[in-house]
């Protein structure tokens, strides 16, 4: 890194870098990873000169408008489960979730994350997220806006990744349910899941073993720890 | 801060476009934005507009956000300085010049509560801050948090674009070496 670089990150960050200054060094960023890092050096060091208490009250308007312009885009985005690039996508989300999850207040911090899957609906929104921490055979899961009519229930499913089979692991009666214990058998399932599925079912679960076509959320299941 | 502790989980939320989660995490930090573009462009309309890019920004980006890109709130506020300071550059604001150089530094000399890194870190930037001398501070935080260029430092230190130049080199070398001597232990 060159002295020089070096100024011109700084200034970059302070903002005094302008114009097509700043544009020609804006390109270079993209290209040159030392510089990148020098620019993230000096964003993280001056950083400290922001006083994070003061704040000033927003206009009323400034939310309805961040709606109005994300709802065009994600409508735009909208992909189905069977999207390729969607599944890879939701593999990494998938991935940056068990990461973060781990500084969330609603699971145990004590134990790291081993599996993770995040269930989306098809329209990509999540639906569930099911996460086991340590060899505790616990399913830790946390649901959102999903409502079960009355003879009705749940059922978890596990893809098997060594024969794509498709196994149930639990019926579930009630969506604020925290978390599954696993028989070792259920366990095992878990490790192997390829996804996890979650269908509509009649009350007490599928008749036949198999999920209904009734299926609200599925997820690629992802080993976090080693 | 305590209540930035919840912002990685959220960033993660909104990367699976949870709208829930994204709004919890407006609410956290909108006010705090506010304050530091409002700052940078010293006017209103261009403030929200600046946030409203910010916030789009966030949402369409929160899955590139990871952990070695620092802090959350850091990501978060880094984006709203840089949407602030293109904007500035588009409209080529210039800051109206009317306060004393004492009034504009008041509100930012006072930084009890930082508290992104480390006590540690935090003492170590603001001594070497406090090595540089008087101007070569001052223009530094005018510049970061109230969006001065060159020419308006020049113009309210009643000196030339090339010596703010030269004050900026210096005070960029100055910090570097007085912060890697003391990481170093030094």
């Amino acid at each position: 890194m060159s002295s020089n670089d070096n100024i011109l990150a700084f200034e970059y960050v302070i903002g005094t870098l302008r114009d097509s200054a700043r544009t020609e060094f804006d390109k270079r960023i993209q290209q040159e990873p030392d510089l990148l890092q020098q620019v993230n050096y000096w964003e993280q060091e001056l950083l400290l000169m922001q006083d994070l208490s003061e704040q000033r009250p927003l206009a009323e308007d400034i939310w309805p408008q961040i709606q109005k312009r994300i709802t065009k885009v994600t409508r735009r985005k909208s992909v189905s489960w069977w999207n390729p690039i969607a599944l890879v996508a939701t593999l990494l989300v998938t991935v940056l979730v068990a990461v973060l999850f781990v500084s969330s207040s609603d699971f145990n911090n004590e134990f790291p994350v081993d599996y993770v899957a995040v269930l989306l609906d098809e329209q990509g929104e999540p639906q569930l997220t099911a996460i086991t921490q340590g060899d505790n055979r616990k399913l830790l899961l946390q649901w959102e806006a999903l409502t079960l009519k009355e003879q009705q229930s749940l059922q978890l499913w596990a893809e098997s990744r060594s024969d794509g089979q498709i196994r149930s692991l639990a019926i579930i009666q009630q969506t604020d349910l925290k978390s599954l214990s696993l028989s070792e058998a259920n366990w095992r399932l878990i490790k192997d899941a390829k996804k996890l599925i979650l269908s509509v079912e009649e009350s007490g679960g599928s008749p036949i073993d198999e999920p209904s076509e009734q299926i609200i959320a599925r997820g690629v299941c992802v080993r976090v720890s080693s | 801060m305590k209540e930035f502790e919840k912002l990685n989980y959220l960033i993660a939320r909104c990367a699976l476009k949870d709208n829930q989660a994204f709004q919890e995490l407006y609410q956290l930090t909108a006010p705090l934005l506010n304050n530091i573009v409002f700052k940078l462009v010293k006017n209103e309309s261009m403030c929200s507009d600046v946030l409203q890019d910010a916030y789009v920004q966030i949402w369409n980006n929160a899955d590139q956000f990871t952990l070695d890109k620092g802090q959350a709130i850091g990501w978060i506020i880094t984006i709203a300085r840089y949407r602030a300071l293109d904007r500035l550059s588009k409209e080529a604001k210039t800051c109206e010049l009317t306060d004393s150089l004492e009034s504009r530094l008041t509100s930012t000399d006072n930084t009890p509560e930082q508290q992104l890194l480390s006590q540690e870190q935090q003492t170590l930037f603001h001594h070497c801050m406090s090595q540089l001398n008087d101007s070569t501070r001052q223009a530094i935080r005018l510049a970061y948090l109230q969006g001065y260029s060159r020419e308006m430092l020049a113009k309210m230190f009643g000196t030339k674009v090339n010596t703010i130049k030269s004050w900026l080199k210096r005070g960029v070398e100055q910090l570097m070496s007085c912060i890697s001597s003391r990481s170093a232990g030094v």
